[in-house]
């Protein structure tokens, strides 16, 4: 472990002082390692045995209103001393062709360390042991008393640990140490020539004794006798306007897809125009309605355990909790300290970076919809005619974050306020303003799921949380 | 660091690796990029990287084990590789097991531009390029990436390769007002032409001066631009690999070699020879010898993409596109038809022209079932002629139903790569009939 390695940050501050000396304005230097070690199996088979690690410094400068970054393989300091000349050239060269300058704004920036305590040490979770937990999942899957065939499991379990020390020259400096499990499976089933795929993803952070928790006694069990009664039994689905229920699966999706995007202030000034889009939300838009009162949408880096754990941001700015949507209004922004200064708002400590190779940008971590008062019987009681759409595959969103569309997976029928036969496929599509407008009942039991949440050029994949109990739509639209 | 120091680094691993497995493979790719990123009609972030990865693949009593580094030290690299092999020693035997060729060498594929190289120190040039096009009522957002790669293999059956290339790619969004349209650009070699065209082609489809409609949602002819084609051929292409179809990520069957799945205007190629596009190896990772191969031919499926160890699997043999695990395609192609664009809209009675999509998502991959989410320009085209433009729109449908329906083919092609075009692809304008289109009732 390299916290407190006296020649890194030696590095790091020369790597600063050189950027100063040159005449940037703001140095940052990152040490960034990633370590992940996987296994791969389909069926019984194992189809790969991985181990990576990726490690550098990360530069990043502002000279005359213009940023650079820059990134090496090298720890040697003459390579990093002129992996900052690089960085401070290029901005210099981009400088007179802005219009507008960079300024970060000013904040108390944090100096401290901060290390996850796994209950098991990562390290303990052998190859072997992450070989036999998927063949015994393997063993429990392919023993279902379904009527379907299996013909593909595939598993993926890995464990990570990411190791971080930043300092800037505005005195930030931030060590941490955070390791994380993650499994992926893919099931597909095949019956009477009709197939039926689900993937799903557990990640959280914390230590080997994830593993267990996800591979173990994962819903996959469940999906596997799902997918089976899919496959023979779900009838094709009504279409027309009609309430439906979502469930936590794809509620998570929503806050992820359609306020948590949305609220990237870099993407509202049109920072990631080219790539991830622009978005609905514009500069001018807090205090605007977007939602019911009922419905608040959070972004709470500083959960313990979560997948989008974090308690000091890339730029060394403290993390809390955001409320990006609060009581059915546009709340906050996620900022960095470029956009915390455009805004004046400050930055609240969204900036992320993937791995060494990458500059920090404003990110998610763990959203959610906030849950409140209703179980799903209740939700569900209320409804004459509608659909209940528990989990998903296929879904999108146009660029701007305002037209939605989530598939259905397992889906039910709602008559009279009781779930009846599973139904095929649902289209809903529907904008976010008829979304977050239509809800009229909130749920009470708060559930996350995890993914890798992609933004940026080159393309930065980071671990998300995201949330919230089930919840009521009141006559959307059903494809 | 010469690339000198990295061959006495494998000579030394390779050395260390002898008699301690029954056969291995190393592979070190060096990067060297720049980048200029624009938002806003500026330059948001300039980027540049010099990094490279180590990759060894070991293999031992029918046990495989991938390990990949990214910038060790040696110190940390002798203690990763003591590590690596003990795990292999622990681990189960696997059904992908590699065989590497005999092969000791291969061919050259000169695709070094030192333009490429020069314009990475001088990035002014470029610049300057870009804001003469900025005009007060014009948007301009956008990337240019440009550097150098080189890789370096060596496997346990002797095997020594090296090859390196250039790269010169990009993209433009260009906004004015609502209306915006997209292009991107790629290739091995540096070319201000490349960047001036695809700003064009973007300011083409930003200015369309025609007004918004709402049609009924329902089967369309669809036009798709190189952009969109280029997004659902490239993931068709990954759908051929053998991994993806073994893992219940693909509609295609091992079967379905030799059959008609799609209509006999569509060739798609997989072109890891073509120096014209970065993705160019005259060898895969694996040390076998790469050739241009079609996936699909006058619309039969014609090869699954293998590495050695699927196509020991599949009883196929390699087809040159080793990724270690799982195969991987290099550029890609589609052959061009006799079209012209012009021709395709006139050809067309109820259609819509899509300059760019993103979000392309699987209900259902062994069905091939997917919906993907139009952006810029969307034309709605009545009798031939542009009507005006859709807000927004997505096309629903499955790849086996799509095939089916691919009409024409057009005579130009563009060379494309961008956030959802990953390989390198040199392809013209697609028509598809009976395309399911879906628009939403509510305007942004």
């Amino acid at each position: 472990m390299f916290l407190g390695n006296e020649d890194i940050l030696d590095i790091l501050y020369s790597a600063e002082e050189k950027a100063l000396s040159l005449g940037a304005s703001y140095a940052e230097a990152r040490f960034h390692l990633l370590e992940r070690q996987g296994v791969i199996a389909r069926n019984d088979a194992i189809i790969g045995t991985t181990l990576a690690s990726s490690r550098g410094i990360a530069i990043r400068v502002v000279f005359k209103g213009a940023l650079g970054f820059s990134s090496t393989y090298s720890l040697s300091k003459k390579d990093v001393l002129k992996a900052v000349e690089r960085a401070v050239s290029q901005a210099r060269e981009a400088s007179v062709h802005m219009k507008n300058q960079i300024i970060f704004s000013n904040e108390k920036l944090g100096r401290a360390k901060v290390s996850v305590i796994e209950k098991k040490k990562i390290d303990d979770l052998s190859t072997e042991e992450m070989i036999n937990l998927l063949m015994d999942s393997w063993d429990k899957i392919k023993s279902a008393d379904i009527h379907s065939k299996i013909p593909v499991y595939m598993q993926n379990l890995s464990w990570s640990k990411e190791y971080k020390v930043i300092v800037n020259s505005d005195g930030g400096f931030v060590e941490s140490y955070v390791p994380r499990v993650f499994y992926f499976f893919n099931l597909v089933e095949y019956n009477d020539g009709n197939s039926i795929n689900k993937w799903y993803v557990f990640a959280a952070s914390g230590g080997s004794e994830l593993a267990e928790e996800f591979v173990a006694k994962g819903r996959q069990y469940e999906d596997v006798y799902v997918l089976d009664k899919i496959l023979r039994k779900a009838k094709p689905s009504p279409k027309g306007r009609m309430d439906v229920v979502l469930g936590d699966e794809i509620v998570g999706l929503l806050a992820h897809e359609s306020s948590g995007y949305p609220s990237e202030a870099d993407r509202i000034l049109g920072r990631e125009a080219a790539q991830a889009g622009k978005s609905f939300i514009k500069p001018t838009s807090i205090g605007t309605r977007i939602g019911s009162e009922i419905v608040s949408v959070v972004d709470d880096p500083t959960i313990p355990g979560s997948n989008g754990f974090f308690l000091y941001d890339d730029e060394a700015v403290p993390a809390r909790k955001k409320y990006l949507y609060k009581n059915g209004v546009i709340n906050e922004y996620l900022h960095n300290r470029y956009t915390g200064y455009l805004f004046g708002k400050g930055s609240n400590g969204s900036a992320r970076a993937m791995d060494a190779f990458s500059e920090p940008i404003i990110r998610m971590s763990n959203t959610y919809i906030e849950p409140r008062d209703h179980s799903l019987d209740e939700l569900i009681e209320d409804i004459d005619y509608g659909i209940y759409m528990k989990s998903y595959m296929e879904w999108n969103i146009n660029d701007e974050r305002w037209g939605n569309r989530y598939v259905g997976l397992e889906a039910y029928l709602i008559e009279n306020g009781e779930i009846k036969d599973l139904v095929k496929n649902p289209v809903l599509e529907a904008t976010t303003g008829e979304i977050y407008s239509s809800i009229d009942a909130v749920g009470k039991d708060l559930v996350f799921h995890a993914g890798i949440c992609r933004k940026g050029e080159p393309s930065q994949g980071v671990p998300v949380w995201f949330g919230g109990p089930p919840i009521r739509i009141r006559k959307v639209r059903i494809l | 660091m010469k690339s000198s120091y990295f061959e006495d680094m494998l000579d030394r691993i390779s050395n260390k690796l002898e008699s301690r497995v029954n056969a291995y493979a190393l592979l070190l790719t060096l990067i060297d990029e720049t980048m200029i990123k624009y938002a806003n009609s500026q330059p948001s972030v300039t980027q540049s990287w010099s990094m490279y990865e180590l990759g060894l693949y070991l293999i031992k009593d029918k046990k495989a084990f991938v390990a990949g580094l990214r910038n060790p030290n040696e110190k940390d690299l002798d203690v990763f590789i003591e590590n690596s092999l003990k795990k292999l020693e622990k681990i189960r035997e696997t059904e992908l097991l590699p065989e590497f060729p005999s092969t000791k060498t291969h061919d050259a594929l000169p695709s070094l531009d030192k333009k490429v190289i020069d314009a990475q120190s001088n990035l002014g040039k470029l610049m300057e390029l870009v804001s003469s096009r900025m005009r007060n009522e014009t948007e301009i957002a956008g990337m240019i990436s440009l550097g150098k790669r080189e890789i370096m293999l060596r496997t346990s059956t002797g095997f020594t390769g090296k090859h390196a290339n250039t790269f010169f790619n990009g993209y433009f969004r260009i906004f004015r007002g609502e209306r915006s349209g997209q292009w991107a650009f790629s290739s091995t070699f540096y070319d201000e032409g490349l960047v001036e065209k695809t700003l064009d082609n973007a300011e083409f489809y930003a200015s369309l001066k025609l007004p918004y409609l709402k049609p009924e949602e329902g089967e369309y002819t669809v036009i798709l631009s190189p952009m969109v084609a280029g997004n659902l051929f490239s993931l068709l292409a990954y759908m051929s690999n053998a991994f993806a179809i073994q893992n219940g990520l693909s509609f295609l069957k091992p079967s379905d070699i030799e059959k008609e799945i799609t209509t006999n205007e569509l060739s798609l190629y997989d072109d890891p020879r073509n120096i014209e596009l970065p993705f160019n190896t005259p060898f895969d990772a694996e040390g076998v010898s790469t050739y241009n191969k079609p996936i699909i031919e006058k619309g039969v499926l014609k090869n699954i993409l293998h590495n050695t160890a699927t196509a020991r699997l599949f009883g196929a043999r390699s087809t040159g596109n080793a990724g270690w695990i799982e195969p991987t395609p290099w550029n890609l192609e589609i052959k061009e038809g006799g079209a012209s664009l012009e021709e395709m809209i006139k050809d067309t009675k109820k259609g819509v022209l899509l300059n760019n999509n993103w979000y392309t998502r699987f209900q259902n991959y062994t069905t091939g079932e997917f919906s993907t989410v139009a952006r810029d320009a969307i034309i709605l085209i009545e009798n031939g002629e542009f009507k005006g433009l859709l807000r927004k729109a997505r096309i629903s449908s499955s790849y086996p139903q799509l095939l089916r329906n691919i009409r024409t083919i057009g005579k130009e092609r563009y060379k494309i790569k961008w956030w959802e075009v990953e390989n390198p692809f040199i392809l013209p304008y697609v028509v598809i009939d009976n395309v399911r289109v879906t628009i939403p009732d509510f305007p942004s």
